[in-house]
């Protein structure tokens, strides 16, 4: 039985004029899962996360959190989820500590004493005014709030960008202890390595318009073959499994999910001098997608 | 009713309001003390002798009425001190109410909230709207003050109510004309600066209206409505407030109302 999305965008788009922010993007996200959102800058990860939250109309299309419109139902929207903004600023002249009593308070799903138990553990000093705290302090204080709140459904947008390697190792352990409690985590960065290790599955966005989606048990079985001929000869055709990546004279690089009977058998066709197998990856698939679009 | 969030906009305003309404009260306390200094019978002199002074074209009241008690301690409802300070906090407040707080990154936080845009909004206002009467109230306590401090028998200070009632119909229409221009922008100096743009064109033409001979203009700005100093000395001071002040809150209602509905529409950007 297919499970139910927590949340999803249907053909969803957004225009300012002529600029097309996110452009018919269908995208589901589903219960237990960390979905991880690649893309250069402007590809559309903070509208579509936006659009999610009901800050932003869509221009086409729909965005919906359990069944819930996310842009006429906003308030409803908001008892299920979470929101971690991509610039951290707070509220200024408010301290740590009466940041999180007010934001815990004002959500009815807020938890307060575990906001502050997360606090403590990531040595966050609470009686320092917001404003007077480095944008690190002021994300994790954020992360301790964001995280706490009893909702199914967290939109994490670039969660670890101002943090040093141990918090970010904490927070991406934090991330996994959501998802192993059933919370749908969308997780956006730049930090490809982050991403991947963190992440059930992926969706690369480009110029607006989602490029991929896979999962990361599929990626990490993918394989890229370069195969060197001992002489130069062309595939008139490719078996189905097997896609070309890149062609050089006397050389492939070929993508396939594994490498399996048939493609061996099908290698064997060719005068391979030889063989390098390697695992494909998340950044070469990035790299992959944003470079094709590109050309 | 979300309490915890009126009370967090309650407390936004609680310094500057606080501010303010111990500032107008000491000024109206102090201007009435001066004014119980101030030999009103030389005023008399002049006016016997048919001297007229050269600013008398711009005093809302006639000067033989400045040179009573009553008339010089009404005319601090109009000195610039108090029109500033209400003025300041009123533009301080409304252009903080949707354009501040994206342009700072916290109007994000309390939206991801499962509270509504209106409900923000209602809270906003509703809370800015009291604090406004505070100020007012401020300044009609530090009057009432003086004047039983300073055992002025021939004033009365609720005769002057009606002028503090003008100033909240001021102050409102001037903080929803902030909350106007802040609904649908995205960063707050730019609406401090149209708002001052406005404020300043609308003042002068208050001020031609009256030294110049086109009294029309007074018809052009909203401080064509703002005459405390001239109501408390009529014969009915209540009816005329009543005329003068229902105009400046029916309008900034009106504004509200506008400003309320651009903002449930509004895209709220990422703050740049």
């Amino acid at each position: 039985m297919t499970p139910t999305p927590i949340a999803c965008a249907d053909k969803l788009s957004k225009f300012y004029g002529p600029t097309r922010a996110v452009e018919d993007c269908t995208l589901e996200v589903y219960p237990g899962e960390v979905l991880g959102l690649l893309g250069p800058n402007g590809a559309g990860k903070t509208t579509l996360l936006r659009l999610w939250m009901g800050f932003l109309r869509p221009s086409g299309g729909q965005a919906r959190v359990q069944g819930l419109d996310c842009w006429t139902q906003r308030r409803q929207v908001h008892q299920r989820l979470a929101y971690l903004p991509g610039e951290v600023r707070l509220f200024g002249p408010m301290t740590g500590k009466a940041v999180l009593e007010l934001l815990s308070g004002l959500h009815p799903r807020g938890r307060l004493s575990l906001a502050l138990h997360l606090a403590q553990m990531w040595q966050l000093d609470l009686t320092v005014r917001v404003d007077r705290a480095s944008s690190g302090m002021r994300q994790k204080l954020a992360l301790a709030y964001v995280c706490s709140v009893d909702v199914p459904l967290v939109l994490l947008d670039e969660p670890t960008s101002s943090l040093d390697p141990d918090a970010r190792a904490e927070v991406l352990q934090y991330v996994r202890h959501l998802r192993d409690q059933g919370r749908a985590v969308v997780f956006s960065s730049h930090v490809l390595s982050e991403v991947e290790r963190v992440s059930d599955r992926v969706a690369i966005l480009h110029q607006g318009r989602l490029r991929c989606v896979e999962t990361v048990e599929r990626l990490r079985r993918r394989r890229l073959l370069v195969v060197r001929l001992q002489e130069e000869a062309f595939p008139d055709r490719l078996p189905e499994q097997v896609r070309l990546v890149r062609q050089e004279p006397g050389c492939w690089h070929l993508e396939v999910p594994q490498v399996d009977r048939q493609v061996l058998n099908w290698l064997a066709q060719w005068p391979v001098q030889h063989l390098e197998v390697s695992s494909l990856g998340l950044e070469e698939l990035y790299h992959r997608v944003v470079e094709d679009r590109k050309r | 009713m979300n309490w915890r969030l009126w009370w967090y906009c309650w407390t936004r305003h609680a310094g500057s309001g606080t501010a303010s309404v111990g500032v107008l009260a000491v000024f109206h306390f102090l201007f009435v003390w001066m004014t119980s200094l101030v030999d009103l019978g030389y005023l008399g002199v002049f006016l016997r002798l048919g001297i007229r002074l050269p600013l008398q074209g711009i005093l809302p009241i006639p000067l033989e009425q400045v040179a009573t008690p009553q008339g010089m301690i009404s005319l601090t409802w109009m000195d610039a001190v108090v029109v500033l300070v209400v003025s300041a906090w009123a533009v301080a407040r409304g252009s903080d109410v949707v354009s501040g707080p994206l342009d700072r990154g916290e109007l994000e936080w309390l939206l991801a909230l499962p509270v509504s845009r209106l409900e923000y909004f209602a809270a906003q206002v509703g809370t800015a709207l009291v604090w406004l009467g505070k100020l007012a109230l401020g300044g009609w306590l530090g009057t009432a003050l003086g004047v039983w401090w300073f055992e002025f028998s021939e004033v009365s200070a609720l005769a002057l109510a009606p002028a503090a009632l003008n100033l909240w119909g001021l102050s409102t229409l001037v903080y929803a004309l902030a909350v106007g221009f802040s609904a649908p922008g995205r960063y707050r100096r730019r609406t401090l600066g149209a708002v001052a743009a406005v404020y300043v064109v609308q003042l002068i033409l208050k001020v031609l209206a009256r030294m110049s001979p086109w009294k029309w203009l007074a018809w052009t700005t909203f401080f064509g409505l703002f005459e405390p100093a001239w109501m408390v000395h009529q014969a009915q001071p209540w009816k005329e407030c009543a005329v003068y002040t229902v105009p400046l809150v029916l309008g900034a209602g009106v504004l509200l109302v506008w400003s309320g509905w651009v903002f449930v529409r509004r895209d709220l950007p990422a703050p740049a």
